[in-house]
């Protein structure tokens, strides 16, 4: 076993709690969760029914958690989570599902499947199963502070464009601000005018702080965000 | 072992073995999986009433919008086959009497001829449902050895105690004696099967209601 799937295997075992199992458990493989899920009805292929996504982690649940599925492991019975099926089930877990929920809505004895699709999500990140955009996005928020890898002389050529278009002062970490804007990488770049919009008002009252000279987070739009000691990132 | 000492031998150390089983089967599944307990959610929930879980545990037993359209085999298949074994189960006049002598406690009983046919509908149910499993391609793309063996554990003790009612291919004697081992069979089987569902889906049913609730959308 290889050190990422022994530390993906341990963080889906950490994951699963007593509603997966008790969700698990009451799975009759009834199908109806297919008839949902938008991926099942736009292409007919059984490979996309929702508590399928969530195979490898009911083995690990039976393997780990249940004293059948124990007894039957020791015994060599069982057939073991693997690094090549991990690797298969990423179409499954992250392409494949939009986490809209319309499965946990249908199923008649009440899973929450998309409650296990996000938990399945946790130990397939951890083990390093995910998207070649996902992870390098990831690492880039983690190393640079966004997904998209902006630094600051790239906020603030945005910044100066900005400024010049409305000959308005963009404040960039201006103490006692009364309001801090936040915004994703993704708005400062492609959607400049965001910016422009929250000058306008706010420059002309003197109070705004817009874009602290750091790297940008990813986080939802908020375009303002009353604080009366501007913190970032929260 | 001639058929009346197998009839015995079932009606009493083999039901024992299945009822003991069964009980401290089910009472370790239910430990085994509740006891695993989760994390405290530090989200705020947005609706506080408590009552969406309840609610789930009884709505989730009907169709939402649309779905009976999508899938009419499998809920009115399932609702004839699991009323149909309900009935069976707790309104014949000889389970009632099983019953009475495990526990004390008996009810009025239907008519022989009714359970009869509910017999031959939970039957006909069971066995339309077999054939969804096998011809609908996500059922027969979900369905495990299991699926099928929980099927037939199912299945058989309605078959036997149909026939053993209305005398047919064996003696009355060798098929009841089959009658009560198949549903020993079935009480053994639960606990450790998808037939357990019957006991999680409560739980599962107000786990998804909570969250909804905290979610902010209560059902």
């Amino acid at each position: 076993m290889s050190a990422s799937l022994e530390k993906g295997i341990h963080a889906l075992k950490e994951v699963i709690d007593a509603p997966i199992a008790s969700y698990f458990e009451s799975c009759v493989h009834c199908g109806l969760c297919a008839e949902a899920c938008l991926f099942y009805t736009e292409t007919g292929d059984p490979k996309y029914t929702p508590i399928h996504k969530l195979e490898p982690l009911r083995r690990v649940y039976e393997q780990e958690y249940t004293l059948l599925g124990r007894l039957k492991k020791v015994v060599g019975l069982s057939k073991l989570v693997t690094d090549a099926e991990l690797d298969q089930w990423q179409e499954l877990v992250y392409d494949s599902c939009t986490m809209c929920g319309r499965c946990s809505l249908v199923c008649p004895v009440g899973n929450d499947i998309v409650y296990m699709v996000r938990k399945f999500r946790e130990g397939m990140a951890v083990s390093g199963h995910v998207p070649d955009g996902i992870r390098s996005a990831t690492k880039r928020t983690v190393e640079l502070g966004g997904p998209m890898g902006l630094k600051w002389p790239a906020v603030a050529n945005v910044l100066k464009h900005v400024q010049e278009n409305t000959g308005l002062t963009v404040p960039v970490d201006q103490e006692g601000a009364e309001y801090l804007v936040l915004l994703s990488s993704m708005e400062i770049v492609n959607y400049p005018e965001y910016i422009e919009a929250i000058a306008k008002p706010r420059s002309s009252r003197r109070r705004a702080s817009v874009s602290p000279s750091r790297p940008t987070p990813t986080r939802r739009p908020t375009p303002a965000s009353r604080s009366a000691v501007p913190t970032w990132p929260r | 072992m001639n058929e009346l000492q197998f009839l015995t031998w079932t009606r009493g150390p083999g039901l024992d073995i299945a009822v003991g089983i069964f009980l401290l089967g089910v009472l370790w599944r239910l430990i085994e999986i509740y006891t695993l307990g989760r994390k405290k959610d530090l989200a705020a929930p947005r609706h506080t009433a408590g009552a969406s879980g309840l609610h789930t545990v009884f709505r989730r037993s009907l169709p939402p919008p649309g779905m009976l359209k999508r899938s009419p085999v499998s809920y009115i298949g399932g609702y004839i086959f699991h009323i149909g074994l309900a009935i069976i189960v707790f309104l014949g006049a000889p389970h009632i009497l099983l019953i009475k002598n495990l526990v004390g406690l008996s009810w009025p009983a239907l008519p022989s001829q009714f359970i009869g046919l509910a017999a031959v509908v939970t039957m006909a149910a069971m066995v339309v449902m077999l054939a969804d499993r096998i011809n609908k391609p996500v059922k027969r793309f979900l369905s495990t050895f299991e699926d099928w063996f929980t099927w037939a554990v199912t299945f058989l003790p309605v078959l036997t105690g149909w026939m053993a009612t209305q005398h047919l291919l064996l003696p009355y004697t060798q098929m009841l004696a089959l009658h009560i081992l198949s549903a020993e069979i079935l009480l053994v089987v639960l606990p450790f099967s998808k037939l357990f569902h019957g006991f999680t889906l409560f739980g599962s049913r107000w786990y998804n209601g909570r969250v909804n609730g905290h979610k902010g959308v209560p059902v």
